[in-house]
């Protein structure tokens, strides 16, 4: 198999990987970093990788669990919300392009500051937008189980935002 | 069909509570993306901001395979042959088991016909007769070396008058 077949299978989902690591671990390079080994486990068993129905929830359980021992080894840093999103081609006014910006870098730290599992639902359902199923797939959690963290997930975030000026 | 606030605020109270499908919850996120959503909403709009500008982050493809091309060094098909330090230790380890039983083991036969050898003897008379014999014997020995070296010697000093000569 030649890396362009590879790299044909993950393609449709590597956005969607990268944001969902990236929300786990708070970190461009960190993230990268995990990819990076997930596509080297891949190679390594792409014969088993091709006979895998569902690669897509296969490769965000194997994500994530890298994103939770890279979590395990490390503190969290943040990131300046300028590195992470372009918000300068946006056709807002420079002030309202403030105000979103400071919005914006106050909601992250709020999710950021969710225990992992909760800001797992809330990345998985709310950005990604994966059905309740999906979800219990990639996490490996009852169906009960990922509607009582997203759940959580939701309050802790309204009065967490409560609290912030906006 | 165009939500108002009213109604974006009965969906907004299920969304906290995480009784929403996806397809409302894309519905609020229209709304909620809106000057007027903005303005009624302020946390939810921040928040669905947020998951917006979240869902646009992706990664460079290159950076995905930076791993395996660096093991593979290249596109194709790589036959990656990995060190493995563990199997060498194994393997230098029953080396070293065969080759120290090994002489281990020899040292251990050549004691054994050493002291097979040894024979003790309780009568002092015997033991002394024994002994006379084993030092006439060693005497006889030491007088055949020596008359073997005289000889010997006598043969070199031929070969230096000889050579002398010439």
């Amino acid at each position: 198999m030649q890396h362009e077949e590879l790299m044909n299978m993950i393609l449709p989902y590597k956005d969607k990987l990268f944001r969902f690591v990236l929300r786990l671990v708070n970190d461009t390079f960190d993230a990268e970093e995990i990819l990076q080994d997930l596509m080297v486990k891949i190679w390594k068993k792409k014969d088993q990788f091709v006979t895998i129905e569902n690669k897509e929830a296969w490769c965000m359980t194997v994500v994530r669990n890298l994103a939770y021992d890279k979590l395990r080894k490390r503190k969290q840093r943040t990131q300046d919300i300028e590195e992470q999103y372009d918000l300068r081609d946006k056709a807002v006014a420079p002030d309202v392009a403030l105000e979103q910006k400071d919005a914006l870098r106050k909601v992250k730290e709020v999710i950021a500051q969710l225990p992992k599992d909760l800001r797992t639902v809330i990345q998985l359902r709310d950005i990604e937008q994966y059905s309740y199923q999906e979800i219990a797939d990639i996490t490996g959690w009852t169906l009960g189980k990922v509607k009582i963290n997203l759940h959580r997930a939701r309050k802790t975030l309204q009065h967490s935002l409560m609290k912030i000026e906006l | 069909m165009k939500m108002d606030s009213i109604q974006a605020k009965l969906l907004l109270d299920r969304y906290w509570e995480g009784e929403t499908s996806i397809e409302e919850e894309n519905q609020l996120k229209e709304f909620l993306l809106t000057e007027e959503g903005r303005k009624s909403f302020p946390e939810a709009s921040a928040l669905f901001v947020f998951y917006s500008a979240e869902s646009t982050l992706s990664i460079d493809e290159s950076k995905l395979t930076e791993k395996i091309d660096d093991k593979s060094g290249g596109g194709s098909d790589p036959k990656v042959i990995p060190f493995n330090f563990s199997m060498f230790r194994k393997i230098a380890a029953v080396f070293l088991i065969v080759f120290g039983g090994y002489f281990v083991w020899q040292n251990v036969m050549s004691l054994q016909v050493s002291t097979d050898r040894i024979v003790e003897v309780e009568d002092p008379k015997e033991a002394l007769r024994i002994t006379k014999e084993a030092l006439a014997l060693a005497g006889f020995k030491m007088k055949q070396g020596d008359a073997h070296l005289k000889k010997s010697l006598s043969k070199l000093s031929f070969t230096r008058i000889i050579k002398h000569d010439n």
